[in-house]
């Protein structure tokens, strides 16, 4: 049981099996939390907001297409949960137009990291995350942490590919004068 | 800690299903939300058709998008005539539209600028292609063009011209903008018959603006821009290329 993929798990829950669906819980519940406490700048509620996420993945199995990745359709439950939090919260401002999404961006490759700059940039983000504009900080977060290609971070944020380069692109930047400014990571 | 919270969570939630509290929605409620979903795209893009079309048939037929050529004046006949509601319509269909295809992969993966071009490039090609069609005569009860004048109907049969939205966004709006086609010449003018078929004497002025030159001749189909007095307008301007 522990051997199968997400999508077989989700198309044996489809099919009713409930108990598997634990298996679902243990996969991604500590991913959901850790991207909820970046996400959210005060993660009060995170605990309850996972639970929520959980019980709509349940509600809505059915809707799951188990020939796609199952990973970017939680994480788009998640997403929408954590920006009603936000929303809620009022903590952060959320542009109402998104003139990132709007206009088109030259295509932004898929950045080529390698394995040290991309651990470094992982340390650099648990560092000053909370600094960065929430615009930014999800997209390095489903990037860096969540290792999702930029398709599919597109799906999670229903956003342009070519927006979530750039927002990767200018995000790194932001991050690296960030933690310049504060005199190194 | 997290796994005894991982087992809470996954425990309240299969206990719920267990239990009956917490259900599964089913494959056709999905299917069924798609279906609306889909209905809702057909039925904002069917009436962004109509409604453009119907922009173009109003334009079109009332002669009031030849008004700008003449002059300051001209603008503003034409600012003013313009369906501003039909506009607002088409504003409210178009930004309906956008956000329910943005709901497909196929549209939120694009910038936001290339399906909203899209979106009215496919308006644009559909609604001209719309009003070539007979839908606009007949929803109006206004004869085709070209139709009108030789198959002269009784008017005390016929309903008149531009009825229900037609006659509110269109032809009963334009007091100043006059289109038709010339019957006879006459000393100083001519006459003219409109879609009701009213026949209106046009005189014509020094001050008459004739940017096309005054070569027109019974048969002709012509907009005259002018206050009406009761059957007579002295025109201000008057233009006989109206075909586009």
């Amino acid at each position: 049981m522990e051997d199968i993929n997400d999508e077989d798990v989700a198309r044996r829950i489809q099919q009713g099996d409930v108990n598997a669906f634990s298996l679902l819980v243990r996969r991604y519940e500590a991913k959901i939390t850790r991207y909820g406490r970046k996400f959210l700048s005060r993660p009060d509620d995170i605990k309850d907001i996972v639970q929520e996420i959980f019980t709509k993945t349940f509600v809505n199995i059915r809707s799951f297409d188990a020939k796609r990745k199952f990973s970017p359709w939680i994480y788009r439950i998640a997403h929408n949960e954590f920006v009603n939090a936000l929303k809620k919260k009022k903590t952060e401002k959320l542009a109402f137009v998104d003139f990132d999404a709007f206009f088109p961006h030259p295509a932004a490759k898929e950045a080529a990291d390698g394995d040290v700059e991309r651990a470094d940039l992982r340390r650099m983000l648990d560092k000053c995350i909370e600094k960065l504009p929430a615009k930014y900080r999800e997209p390095l977060i489903l990037y860096y942490f969540e290792e999702m290609n930029y398709r599919e971070i597109a799906d999670v944020m229903h956003l342009p590919v070519s927006t979530v380069g750039v927002r990767l692109q200018r995000g790194k930047v932001l991050l690296k004068k960030g933690v310049k400014d504060n005199g190194g990571a | 800690m997290e796994n005894s919270q991982e087992e809470s969570i996954s425990e309240k939630i299969i206990s719920a299903a267990e239990s009956g509290k917490l259900k599964m929605r089913s494959k056709q409620y999905f299917v069924l939300r798609a279906v609306l979903w889909l209905a809702g795209v057909v039925i904002a893009a069917a009436a962004l058709l109509y409604f453009f079309s119907l922009l173009v048939f109003i334009t079109r037929e009332t002669g009031i998008w030849v008004t700008p050529i003449f002059g300051g004046r001209g603008i503003f006949l034409f600012l003013t005539s313009l369906p501003w509601l039909l506009l607002f319509l088409l504003l409210i269909f178009i930004v309906t539209l956008e956000v329910l295809v943005r709901r497909y992969a196929f549209a939120y993966r694009l910038p936001l600028l290339y399906s909203a071009l899209a979106i009215l490039l496919v308006v644009v090609a559909g609604g001209l292609l719309l009003e070539r069609t007979p839908l606009h005569s007949t929803l109006s009860h206004c004869p085709p063009k070209g139709d009108w004048r030789q198959n002269r109907p009784d008017p005390a049969n016929l309903p008149p011209c531009g009825t229900g939205i037609y006659r509110d966004l269109g032809h009963g709006r334009f007091e100043n903008i006059h289109y038709g086609m010339i019957e006879s010449e006459q000393n100083g003018g001519f006459v003219m018959i409109n879609r009701q078929q009213e026949k209106i004497n046009v005189a014509i002025t020094e001050r008459t603006r004739l940017p096309f030159g005054k070569d027109f001749s019974p048969g002709d189909f012509v907009v005259v821009v002018g206050d009406r007095r009761a059957d007579q307008v002295e025109a201000f301007g008057i233009s006989d290329k109206i075909n586009w």
